[in-house]
């Protein structure tokens, strides 16, 4: 798994390429926290090339969106296929995150 | 004792038993139309989550090779394995790398049978039943391992042995 970042202003577009998981969820979280630290508050977390996402990276996700909030900002995902979705929706975290279709529907909804 | 509950997993030191994944790619090659009706491997991996990963993989290609569909290949197996092998290396053996985590993986026509075990005490299963309905559930980063494994295998069996825990996830061919 490899994350990108784009920095836009207070925008933060993060693109997960592959698996969220146990082994690189801490660097997919401080990679954020940094941005978070650095003046970022709306962070859209694209998951259109990802793969799958275990408790590990919900967590981290979780986590984040609380740091957000905390902060007055937003984390939004955007690109989930219909497995991820299925995941967000067996742990009912559909309710926690805003689920976007696309980067332009989640940066509009701003 | 035996509950219904989950599984784990371990790394790159591998035994294969039985069929292997090359021996049915030649088997495919000669005969396409026969199908394997058997496979098991086995793996004994050190406590490094870096081991999950190929381990995962490998199950993976034996599920999509025995027919599995392409949903249960892409997040029910790769999902609930991943759990259970970092709950055996991070809960099971507490991250120490010279513990082992031993993992089979049987898979057949109709169902997949992973098996893992460490060298912890096991958990209690009554007190690791965290569902949404929980009031502190959509706050909190951990202790959702357990609830996808049950979510996305058909069973989730825990055993403790005399010396170690063993996870077992079945996975019934859809």
């Amino acid at each position: 798994m490899s994350f990108s970042l784009e920095r836009m202003d207070d925008i933060a577009i993060v693109t997960v390429d592959g698996q969220l998981v146990v082994t690189n969820r801490q660097e997919f979280k401080q990679t954020i926290l940094d941005a978070v630290e650095q003046g970022a508050r709306l962070v859209v977390v694209d998951f259109t090339t990802s793969g799958y996402i275990d408790s590990s990276g919900l967590g981290a996700l979780v986590s984040l969106s609380r740091r957000l909030r905390d902060a007055g900002g937003d984390l939004r995902l955007v690109g989930l296929n219909e497995d991820l979705r299925t995941l967000f929706e067996l742990t009912r975290l559909d309710a926690l995150f805003p689920l976007y279709a696309t980067r332009a529907d989640a940066l509009a909804a701003r | 004792m035996a509950t219904r509950i989950g599984q784990r997993g371990a790394s790159p030191r591998t035994v294969a038993r039985g069929e292997t994944v090359a021996a049915r790619a030649f088997l495919a090659e000669i005969a396409p139309e026969a199908t394997v009706t058997h496979v098991s491997k086995r793996w004994v991996l050190v406590s490094d989550l870096q081991c999950i990963g190929p381990v995962v993989e490998d199950i993976v290609a034996l599920c999509a090779a025995a027919g599995f569909s392409p949903r249960q290949c892409r997040l029910n197996v790769p999902v609930a394995i991943t759990e259970a092998l970092a709950n055996a290396i991070l809960q099971g053996n507490r991250n120490v790398v010279s513990r082992t985590v031993v993992v089979l993986a049987v898979v057949n026509s109709e169902r997949m049978v992973v098996d893992v075990t460490d060298e912890g005490q096991g958990f209690d299963v009554t007190v690791e039943q965290r569902t949404p309905d929980d009031p502190d559930w959509l706050e909190r980063e951990d202790g959702r391992g357990i609830f996808l494994m049950r979510q996305l295998m058909d069973e989730v069996v825990s055993e403790c042995l005399e010396a170690g825990h063993l996870l077992r996830l079945i996975l019934h061919k859809a």
